[in-house]
């Protein structure tokens, strides 16, 4: 199955020099991204920036569910209810103890973490889908949580909270709040495949009677690793409560789940990179999709009825044409581009 | 005979030369500066038979407008936007409409995206706005400070069931009424009003049965309705099924009792796919939908527009979407209007004070009486009575046009 | 007490269009390992397909029912064919999150061509209520409730008995033998399918013509899954009892706590199993702890 693909072209009898290159061009496309990021605000458009905020909370989610899914093989559908619990935490936090931003993340990631041990400890145990069946579990009876205890969570109104104004620069401090976050969590998630815990991850997905027999407790390992899935989802919670100001149940649905398991399809599995790409990708697709039809159909041409149909299709289309030619994602389709390049045959089966 | 109207969007031939033949009317608004109205709706999802309905409303109001002057020479322009009655679709396109241009205007339409979005423009965008949903703090003006609601709340609108019920219930006791509603936001939402206003009426609310948007099946709930006896049954937070079958089912059951509804039960074309279970159903609707017996020159313009829409067969009953970008956009007439006489900035903080300015104001009879704003909506409604006989729906004022106390 | 006994019935009743929407889910997943998250669109087009093909088409509702069970298997087959047969092999996440995005495709369809809007379907089903005891059943709900039953009932039996019935189930106990025994593993697959389409069909079609169709109507299906997952996903029998068990705690609970409570308690009672028996009260011993 799919191993880190840098390491993939490795049987290949390529030159040495070839391999250089593809961590080289990596550190300079991150640079590349830093600096287009610092970039964003000075655009002057609100718009953009309120974009780039949303895509850098979706990679943060995206990230932490590729580690369940992606890395460990492990199904879960509810992701969305535990960014709810994060941002439901850390807003309560910030309206009641007038705690900063950093800790309301740090408390909405822990309780999330929490919520999800309690969903994930009866399904662990078991092999087969039965993490799925518990997510969408969780799912459905955190919504309601949500959505019941009006006296805590505001019921259907939900929470309004206060405006953020990091060190008096308003939005565009959040933004780089958000990018910082989005940053250290992504850059976290990275080497943490390359820590024993991480490996552990990979080795339980591959054949976890093998990685028992390495001394794997594979039960442990499965529970950190949708543990740590939930708490990444936790955190992106909490900077969305406080990025939108409102927190109210219709925001974690499961079609918001499935939304982010798209994005980890479509990004690629089991990889950093591919998380980026696929929140990024699937966030801005349906107004790419938008632009498009516009620029197809013409102005004043009545389409906004067709948009999320075609966005539906299309969206289920990117799943499943992610899933049968090219199940490395989006980064497998990048690393091919520039590999090509570089004559570097990078095969991963999976 | 009035002025022939145009679809601007499936321009049929005919009516083409026969408006350019008549060729009069006042000189279409092109000289100056375009008005820029973003206008999102749920153009798809459950909530899409609303939607479509208002968007259909709008591109005819502005038309009409457009072609008679604009708003003091100002013509329309308008960006349709679906935004599937989701929070997120609809903050993320607002922030791209008002990045792309001078907003005058911002439709809304789930409160949900109102209470998101209105601390940011409160502080920042500053839009003048205004939503057809009908939750109930929307009242709370320092918290909504530049939207207004073009009719009543929830609340408001059970207000005024409640009234008939008690001048018209001629039984012994209290009247016993059963509230049935969809498990959503704005099912939910006049709950709480609806009991203290029963409390303090003398109205015993029987049964609260909650439902969910889609059923398999609604045989329970038409129990409890039964086993409840109700004098009068309000349905309120639907938009096309899950009532209907209860309505039948309860009549099913030989229960006799009256069946009521809130503004989005009461789409007359809804109402009319009910048949006989549905016959002397009565809806509370904020504008006028009587077209078909319009008695002004406004009615009249909107009766021959209606006649256009091809996709819905022509009752002579409008849809309330329909109506209410109508009105919506009438309303905006008159207030940008004076704002832009006395030389004002089109701001929501001049706007909203010229639309809590309005007063006596029927739109030229889209409203059945003339209204005014009260803390930024319009508690003003009437209630209609919808009649099948053999299989033709009749609508007629129940109770007259009143305002809401 | 009378009017609990009126619930449950009631209730059980509902619980038919689970049966039949379960069955779908259940051959598939015994066949091919795959679970389906798309049985509710299917459910969906198969009740849009009967509204095209006897009032849009005007064949009537005879031959439209008749053009749409058949149409909803040929798309059940070409779904296996063009989506899930690549993927023969491949992780059973892969398998799960495929059906995702085919559900998602067949929504953006049926919203392109049907529009977002309830359609009324032909009442099949005759309204006159029958009466049991005092008890008066809706005549939909009852006659649904009989035509699930017969469905499922022929349904069974072909299972039990027929050759196809018994590919399928050699398929599901083991792979490689039945292979080596001559069936056509690609066939049962293929079949499999057809036989979920028809099935998921017909219970949309009876849930579409109670309360209309829209392309949410799959949307019922999520209490389905509860369903499957409490019968232990391969249990034939056991889904139909499972499946008349939510209808009936879907009503009690609508009736008594609320619909909020409706999506809640299924999925609480789901949770429960599985920590005390994790192979659900029918499910086969083919699970492995770790």
């Amino acid at each position: 199955m799919s191993g880190p693909v840098t390491t993939a072209g490795a049987g290949s009898g390529r030159p040495a020099k070839a391999f250089a290159v593809s961590p080289r061009l990596e550190t300079v496309s991150w640079v590349l991204l830093g600096l287009g990021l610092l970039a964003v605000p000075f655009l002057g458009s609100v718009y953009a920036l309120y974009m780039a905020c949303l895509i850098a909370i979706n990679v943060i989610a995206t990230v932490g569910l590729n580690i369940t899914v992606g890395y460990t093989g492990l199904l879960s559908i509810g992701h969305s209810a535990f960014l709810g619990v994060g941002a439901y935490v850390s807003a309560l936090m910030w309206l009641h103890l007038g705690t900063p931003l950093a800790l309301n993340m740090v408390g909405g990631a822990v309780a999330a973490f929490l919520v999800g041990l309690v969903f994930g400890i009866p399904a662990l145990r078991i092999k087969g889908v039965y993490l799925a069946i518990a997510t969408l579990a969780a799912q459905y009876m955190l919504y309601f949580v949500f959505q019941q205890w009006t006296p805590v969570t505001g019921g259907d109104r939900g929470l309004s909270l206060p405006k953020i104004d990091v060190f008096g620069f308003g939005d565009v401090g959040f933004y780089y709040v958000v990018m910082a976050v989005a940053l250290l969590t992504t850059l976290a998630a990275r080497n943490l495949f390359r820590t024993r815990v991480g490996r552990s991850f990979i080795a339980v997905r591959e054949r976890d009677y093998a990685a028992e027999v390495l001394g794997i407790n594979v039960v442990y390992t499965k529970l950190v690793a949708f543990g740590l899935g939930a708490a990444y989802a936790g955190a992106a919670g909490a900077l969305l409560a406080a990025f939108l100001r409102i927190v109210n149940p219709d925001q974690f649905t499961l079609m918001v789940s499935v939304f982010f398991l798209a994005a980890v399809v479509v990004g690629g599995r089991a990889s950093t990179l591919g998380s980026i790409l696929g929140a990024l990708f699937m966030t801005m697709m349906p107004e790419l999709l938008r632009f498009l039809l516009e620029a197809a159909a013409g102005p004043g041409a009545d389409m906004a009825g067709l948009l999320s149909p075609l966005r539906e299709i299309i969206f289920g289309a990117l799943i499943i044409g992610f899933l049968i030619f090219e199940p490395r994602g989006l980064a497998g389709l990048l690393r091919r581009a520039l590999g090509h390049v570089e004559e570097v045959e990078a095969k991963a089966e999976h | 005979m009035v002025k022939l109207p145009r679809r601007h969007f499936i321009a049929g031939a005919a009516g083409l030369a026969l408006a350019a033949a008549a060729g009069f009317g006042p000189a279409a608004a092109q000289d100056k500066e375009a008005l820029h109205y973003w206008i999102p709706l749920p153009l798809t999802g459950p909530l899409a038979v609303t939607g479509q309905a208002q968007q259909v409303g709008w591109e005819h109001a502005i038309d009409w407008i457009n072609k008679n002057g604009g708003i003091e020479g100002h013509p329309i322009e308008a960006e349709f936007y679906d935004d599937e009655y989701k929070v997120e679709l609809g903050v993320s396109g607002f922030k791209k409409a008002v990045a792309d241009q001078d907003l005058a205007f911002s439709a809304a339409n789930g409160t949900p995206f109102i209470r998101a979005i209105s601390p940011e423009n409160n502080e920042t965008h500053k839009v003048l706005m205004s939503s057809t949903g009908g939750a109930s703090d929307l009242v709370e003006t320092d918290k909504y400070k530049y939207h207004f609601l073009v009719g009543p709340t929830y609340s408001d609108q059970v207000k005024l069931l409640f009234d008939y019920i008690k001048e018209n219930f001629k039984g012994e006791g209290e009247p016993k009424v059963a509230i049935v509603y969809s498990a959503s936001e704005f099912g939910r939402d006049p709950l709480e009003n609806a009991r203290r206003m029963a409390d303090e009426m003398g109205i015993d609310i029987v049964l609260e049965q909650e439902t969910k948007w889609v059923e398999v099946d609604v045989t329970s709930h038409a129990i409890r309705v039964r086993q409840a006896q109700p004098d009068y049954v309000i349905f309120h937070g639907y938009a096309a099924n899950v009532w209907p079958e209860i309505v039948k089912l309860v009549r099913d059951y030989g229960v006799e009792t009256q069946f009521m509804g809130t503004l989005f039960g009461s789409h007359p074309d809804v109402v009319g796919t009910i048949g006989d279970a549905a016959d002397n159903y009565l809806g509370t609707v904020s504008v006028n939908l009587l077209v078909g017996e319009a008695k002004t020159p406004m009615m009249e313009t909107i009766n021959e527009y209606l006649k256009t829409w091809t996709e819905k067969p022509y009752t002579g009953y409008a849809n309330i979407g329909y109506m209410q970008s109508w009105s919506t956009a009438l309303v905006l007439k008159e207030a940008i209007g004076s704002a832009l006489k006395k030389g004002l900035e089109l701001n929501g903080e001049n706007l909203i004070a010229e639309i809590n300015a309005i007063e006596d104001f029927d739109a030229g009879g889209v409203f059945g009486m003339p209204i005014s704003f009260v803390d930024n909506r319009i508690p003003y409604g009437v209630i209609y009575r919808y009649n099948t006989k053999d299989g033709k729906l009749s609508v007629t004022e129940a109770a007259p046009w009143q305002r809401i106390d | 007490m009378s009017l609990f006994l009126e619930f449950s019935l009631v209730g059980l009743a509902s619980g038919g269009i689970y049966v039949l929407a379960a069955l779908s889910f259940v051959i598939v997943f015994k066949a091919t390992n795959v679970f389906n998250f798309a049985t509710g669109e299917m459910m969906m087009l198969g009740a849009y397909l009967f509204l095209l093909f006897d009032i849009q088409l005007g064949l009537g509702w005879g031959a439209g029912l008749l053009a749409a069970l058949v149409g909803s298997a040929l798309l059940a087959i070409i779904a296996e064919r063009i989506v899930l047969r690549p993927l023969i092999g491949r992780p059973h996440i892969v398998l799960v999150m495929v059906t995702f995005g085919l559900a998602s495709v067949f929504r953006g369809f049926a919203g392109l061509i049907w529009g977002p809007n309830v359609r009324q379907l032909t009442e099949l089903l005759p309204r006159t209520p029958l009466f049991l005891g005092n008890i008066l059943i809706p005549g939909k709900l009852a006659w649904g409730f009989l035509a699930a039953g017969l469905i499922s009932g022929a349904f069974i039996v072909y299972y039990r008995f027929s050759r196809a019935g018994t590919a399928i189930r050699a398929t599901s106990t083991d792979q490689v033998t039945a292979e080596s025994l001559g069936i056509n593993i690609r066939m049962v697959f293929a079949m499999s399918w057809g036989f979920a389409g028809v099935l998921a069909a017909a219970s949309g079609i009876i849930a579409g013509s109670v309360n209309g169709v829209t392309p949410q109507l799959g949307l019922v299906a999520l209490n389905v899954l509860a369903v499957v997952m409490l019968a232990g996903m391969t249990s034939v029998g056991g889904v139909v009892v499972a499946g008349l068990f939510i209808g009936w705690v879907e009503t009690i609970v609508g009736a008594y706590l609320g619909a909020a409570w409706q999506s809640f308690i299924p999925y609480l009672i789901v949770l429960l199993v599985m920590i005390v028996k994790p192979t659900g009260l029918f499910g086969e011993q083919r699970v492995e702890r770790i």
